[in-house]
């Protein structure tokens, strides 16, 4: 709890003081600058280094104008919505774990759902584009075995404007060797044993149990990974480079407003028009946030 | 305090890297250094004056309005008597030539040079040292009719490699105003004599008459002289198979 | 309680540690030069860094520093250089990073543009006029510096600012890499394909052959992810069919820029058929339909792993990869350049494209003078400004060339009158300290057939057209989203490709114009910095006057270049909107 400090008792508390404000001018010096620099800037016809031109609104009515823009809001929409119904196996996940009975299992469950947080994602991405692949890949590999696909014909997963998003979706299939498990799974062991015994006492299913006792009880948990995905996922453009290039696929069909400040400023060379994307970006991020505090609830 | 210690260890580190001589350093466009040195001289130099004015107008990590700044700077330099001629004069077609691309860009500018007559200012150049480089400078920044460019190379006396800037212009405006490829033949012909220094402007130059001789003319004869100096002078350029082409399809070896 | 040794110690580990580390790291940093140089020896330091990472560059590179110390220390010099190589992905923010930071290497590999260039760069014009004194004894002895590279220095001179800020050490051609064993398992025989319609019929029959094998094989592996493969082909059949006009479409002279094809075609100027300089499009089309299937995601090395793997029959890319691919795969690999149109100039019918498709194909194209890449420069912060010259000279130089392009890297030599066979022998040799045997030891079979690769890479003289700009060519980020039409078109395979391609530019006029206007700004402000330039030599010429107006005029007379190129840009909008009536 913060207590008042007169004038007099810094004398003793200085060190103190002195250990905090070297962190607070790193974090104003590298988080707060560049997010300032990068605010002025959007006024600025700015190419990274030697052109550096006022131009008033000019980056922010061009944004506006900006269909391709706004369609890529459109798919990072798509891509929100889609990560929040895979945020749903992750919760499964945790509550069949929670309830496993033998200790010495659920330990190791636990460490077989961890170890692939340890492998780098970028290792994982050029695993799935190798899955993807059409001609040699493991997906058609299967198909062809299975006979669902002759020996020469192929599926492009990753070419075909039609299965692009949904390929992109699909990756990281069954989503649950992340964090989200174990921020649940914590969670969920929270959950005092009498409450349990109460409800088991009244007569309630493992449905009942689920819906009415686990999951109000880690809705805090499901709240701040909520927050945290849609943020991410707002901001992210990575994968969708690695996978399909910086033109985001067939017609740009996978185009996101990450993926497209990347291209304006690092490939195009047009780093204020860039920043004025961001700045779209982080109004988005923030009224979705505001939405997000508004209307999930936790029930305390 | 901390700002003097910088500003005495900036001019310290400039005077080791560079002596004194702070137009050195603004020949390699080392603006920073240049600027040191300057200020270390002090304003009442008119040497001094003139770098710092000269490293608003052409530093590009400076804001618009400071460029506004050292233009108008540039301006009161030129009038002033007091400075030496040469100098005046340098600031004089900066100033001109700075007014005019200022003119050109109002979106970043606004109306900040709209009222300077640079045309002026370049025909007093013109005026006062019609034998210079300087002048030849300001006659091809003014843009001027092939009837003006005839008549000051005919009349100039300083050297003649100076013109070849002006003439490699008339060549190109001969030909957009009016196709009159023979007049622009004759302004090359004339470049070249007097020695054109970039090395590429040179061979371009001289593959370019023939050109023009052989496919805008059809004039081979002419062309052929040309055609041989440049296969004798650049045997394995790539224009010289070109050239070996055009003169297979004349029949000639 | 108190502590025993034991204890001691253990509670003090960390802080052992880390005073180690540190003396480790002090003493290591002292060894490698970087504080020790200057101040606490006499040796001079120079940095030399780049991207190139493929087999032979760097090991060429250091054979030849250790020839250069050598020399160095006869003449009573001590020298050490440190070659450093960082790559290619991070390179640009690298390069750009170090520059900024005023700590950059000496000698160092060019990226960016000519802006940064400009800013960071020594300009080279001044040393260009002098012979390369590591030339003495060679076909090249006496000969200007600039005049000893193959295309006399035009690739490395700055446009924008009449300067030269880095000289090639390379030259690079595209070739078709082919997998001769299953190219004979399809076709029936080895002989390679020449021609367009020959190189269509054995991409079908290599259909067939996958089909009845029962493999998805492919007939042609492409670069889709950065669309090079697509860039290249369509170039390639431009210039076989439109390179005549660099004779007739320009009034100024020989070659022609794209905006004043722009300006003739909206002017409907019977100089320009618009039809023939979509044939391009229509060929790259139709041969697309060969390529693997989802080329578009599939990135270079992928395509390299599927012809290593044995199923991709023809595989379009540089020859800096030409002796690791001929070498290390497990099948026979040949190199052909990628098929011309027909075999002799001429009106040729190619069915394969087209039922009736016919082109006037003008022969191959002069690949003499081009190519050239590798620029390396002098930052103007080094703090040994004449030895990295002294040293830029001498990894220029006939011998060296020779040493590190041929024997080492067996890539191409940008100097003229290289002897590709004479980089083999004995002299060239013993400079050769590295323990790789394909550089070191080779066989007479091993020399010829090293020497052979090398011939069937070199440039072609050609029928002496060179190279013309494609339809699509107008603004950067315009011939990006043009280019991802055709990879559209090859996907979709439409019957009027033409069309499609030319309706589609013409939809793009806004986004053209646009762009044009974004250039029309960087070309004033080029005007600008070249008149700071001007201003800059004219201070200069204060002091040293020869060197100085020599520079001036330099300045000058590339201006005019840049003039003519604003007044065509001013244009340019104007002749786009005239096209979006001709739809």
């Amino acid at each position: 709890m913060a207590v008042d400090v007169s004038v007099k008792k810094l004398r003793y508390y200085w060190p103190v003081y002195l250990l905090i404000a070297i962190p607070l001018v790193l974090v104003l010096l590298f988080s707060y600058y560049p997010i300032y620099n990068g605010f002025i800037h959007i006024f600025y016809r700015w190419n990274g280094d030697t052109v550096e031109e006022f131009i008033g609104l000019g980056n922010i009515i061009r944004v506006l104008n900006d269909t391709t823009l706004l369609n890529s809001f459109g798919v990072v929409l798509i891509f929100v919505i889609a990560n929040v119904v895979k945020m749903i196996l992750p919760i499964i996940t945790a509550v069949i774990l929670h309830h496993v009975i033998n200790d010495r299992a659920g330990y190791v469950y636990r460490v077989l759902f961890v170890i692939p947080m340890i492998i780098p994602a970028m290792v994982g991405i050029l695993i799935w584009k190798y899955f993807y692949e059409p001609n040699n890949g493991v997906l058609n590999g299967i198909l062809r075995a299975c006979n669902f696909l002759s020996g020469t014909d192929s599926i492009q997963w990753l070419s075909d404007e039609r299965l692009v998003l949904p390929a992109l979706i699909f990756m990281g299939f069954p989503w649950v060797g992340a964090f989200g498990v174990l921020i649940y799974l914590a969670g969920l062991q929270s959950i005092p044993e009498d409450v349990y015994e109460a409800a088991e006492v009244d007569g309630a299913g493992p449905l009942t149990i689920f819906f009415k006792i686990e999951l109000p009880l880690i809705m805090t948990q499901i709240r701040i990974n909520l927050v945290l995905m849609t943020i991410g996922t707002l901001q992210a453009w990575e994968n969708i480079y690695l996978f399909v290039g910086i033109n985001g696929g067939p017609n740009g069909i996978a185009t996101v407003p990450g993926l497209r400040i990347f291209r304006d400023a690092f490939a195009e060379g047009l780093f204020g028009y860039g920043c004025a994307i961001g700045f779209v970006i982080f109004l988005v991020t923030l009224a979705l946030t505001f939405v997000n505090n508004k209307f999930v609830k936790v029930d305390k | 305090m901390l700002k003097q210690i910088g500003c005495i260890a900036l001019t310290a580190s400039a005077l080791l890297a560079y002596g004194n001589d702070m137009f050195e350093a603004y020949a390699i466009n080392n603006y920073p250094q240049a600027r040191t040195l300057a200020r270390a001289k002090g304003k009442n130099d008119p040497e001094a004056r003139l770098i710092l004015s000269l490293t608003k107008v052409y530093d590009k990590s400076y804001p618009e309005k400071v460029a506004i700044e050292g233009l108008h700077e540039l301006g009161d330099y030129m009038k002033d008597p007091k400075n030496p001629e040469r100098l005046r004069r340098i600031a004089a077609l900066s100033y001109a030539r700075c007014a005019q691309l200022m003119q050109d860009r109002q979106d970043i500018y606004g109306s900040a040079a709209d009222k300077i007559n640079y045309t002026a200012v370049y025909e007093k150049i013109i005026e006062e040292s019609p034998n210079s480089s300087d002048a030849c400078i300001a006659l091809f920044y003014m843009r001027p009719k092939l009837e003006d460019i005839s008549r000051f190379g005919q009349k100039f006396e300083g050297d003649k490699r100076d013109l070849v800037p002006l003439y490699l212009y008339a060549a190109n405006e001969a030909i957009k105003n009016g196709r009159d490829f023979k007049l622009a033949i004759s302004y090359l012909e004339d470049a070249y004599r007097f020695g054109i220094s970039h090395p590429s402007v040179r061979q371009a130059t001289l593959f370019r008459i023939g050109f023009l001789y052989d496919k805008k003319l059809n004039d081979f004869k002419s062309a052929e002289k040309y055609y041989r100096e440049f296969i004798a002078k650049y045997p394995l350029a790539r224009n010289t198979r070109i050239i070996k082409r055009y003169m297979k399809e004349h029949g000639v070896k | 309680m108190e502590e025993n040794r034991f204890q001691y110690i253990m509670n003090r580990l960390g802080l052992i540690l880390l005073v180690l580390f540190y003396v480790v790291s002090v003493i290591m940093v002292v060894n490698s030069g970087a504080v020790g140089s200057g101040i606490l020896s006499r040796e001079k330091r120079l940095t030399f860094a780049h991207w190139q990472l493929e087999d032979g560059f760097r090991e060429g590179f250091e054979d030849a520093i250790r020839e250069y110390e050598r020399i160095k220390a006869e003449q009573g010099e001590k020298v050490k250089v440190v070659q450093t190589t960082v790559p290619v992905r991070g390179y640009a923010q690298w390069f750009l990073t170090q520059l900024i930071g005023g700590d950059c290497a000496d000698v160092i590999e060019l990226s960016g543009n000519d802006d940064i260039r400009n800013q960071y760069f020594t300009p080279l014009s001044q040393y260009l006029g002098d012979p390369n004194p590591y030339n003495k004894g060679t076909p090249l002895e006496g000969m200007p510096w600039r005049d000893t590279f193959a295309d006399d220095m035009i690739t490395a001179l700055s446009q924008q600012y009449s300067e030269y800020f880095g000289v090639s050490t390379f030259v690079m051609t595209t070739r078709m890499y082919v997998n001769v064993d299953l190219y004979e398992k399809a076709m029936g025989h080895r002989r390679m394909p020449e021609t367009l319609q020959e190189w269509i019929d054995a991409c079908e029959k290599i259909q067939e052959y996958g089909k009845k094998v029962d493999r998805p094989l492919i007939p042609i592996g492409v670069r889709g992810f950065d669309k090079g493969t697509i860039g290249q082909i369509l170039n390639h059949y431009n210039d076989q069919i439109n390179a005549s006009y660099n004779d007739s479409v320009s009034d100024y002279g020989y070659g022609t820029s794209n905006y004043e094809i722009y300006d003739r075609i909206a002017n409907k100027d019977p100089r320009v058929d618009l039809d023939r300089f979509l044939q391009p499009v229509e060929i790259t089309t139709a041969i697309g339909r060969y390529f693997a299937k989802g080329f578009s995601a599939i990135d270079l090395e992928q395509t390299k792993f599927l012809f290593n793997s044995g199923n991709v029959a023809f595989f379009i890319d540089g020859t800096w990869n030409a002796f690791s691919m001929v070498n290390n795969s497990n099948f026979k690999v040949d190199v052909i350049p990628i098929p011309s149109i027909g075999k002799e100039p001429g009106l040729i019918s190619v069915p394969g494209v087209r039922k009736d498709a016919k082109y006037n194909y003008l022969g191959r194209m002069t690949e003499v003078g081009g190519g050239l890449g590798g620029l390396f420069g002098i930052p103007k912060s080094t703090k040994h400004p004449e030895l990295a010259l002294d040293f830029l000279h001498f990894i220029t130089s006939y011998r060296i060339s020779q040493l590190t392009m041929i024997r080492h890297s067996k890539w191409l030599s940008p100097l003229k009158k290289v002897d590709y066979a004479e980089a083999f022998n004995d002299e060239i040799g013993k400079m050769c300290h590295c323990k790789n045997n394909s550089v070191k030891k080779l066989t007479p079979e091993e020399k010829r057939e090293q020497v052979e690769l090398l011939q069937k890479c070199r440039p072609y003289e050609g029928s002496g057209y060179s190279n013309i700009t494609t339809i699509n060519s107008i603004g950067s980020k315009t011939v990006k989203d043009n280019t991802l039409t055709l990879e559209t078109m090859i996907i979709e395979q439409p019957d009027n490709p033409k069309q499609i391609f030319w309706n589609t530019i013409v939809s793009r006029t806004p986004d053209a114009i646009r762009e044009i206007e974004e250039t029309i700004i960087t070309e004033k402000r080029t005007h600008w910095n070249n008149d700071g330039i001007r201003t800059a030599f004219t201070i200069g010429s204060l002091v040293d006057k020869k060197t100085y107006e020599n520079r001036i005029r330099l300045t000058m007379e590339g201006m005019v270049g840049r003039v003519k190129v604003l007044d065509e840009l001013l244009e340019v909008p104007t002749n786009l909107r005239k096209l979006e009536e001709m739809k």
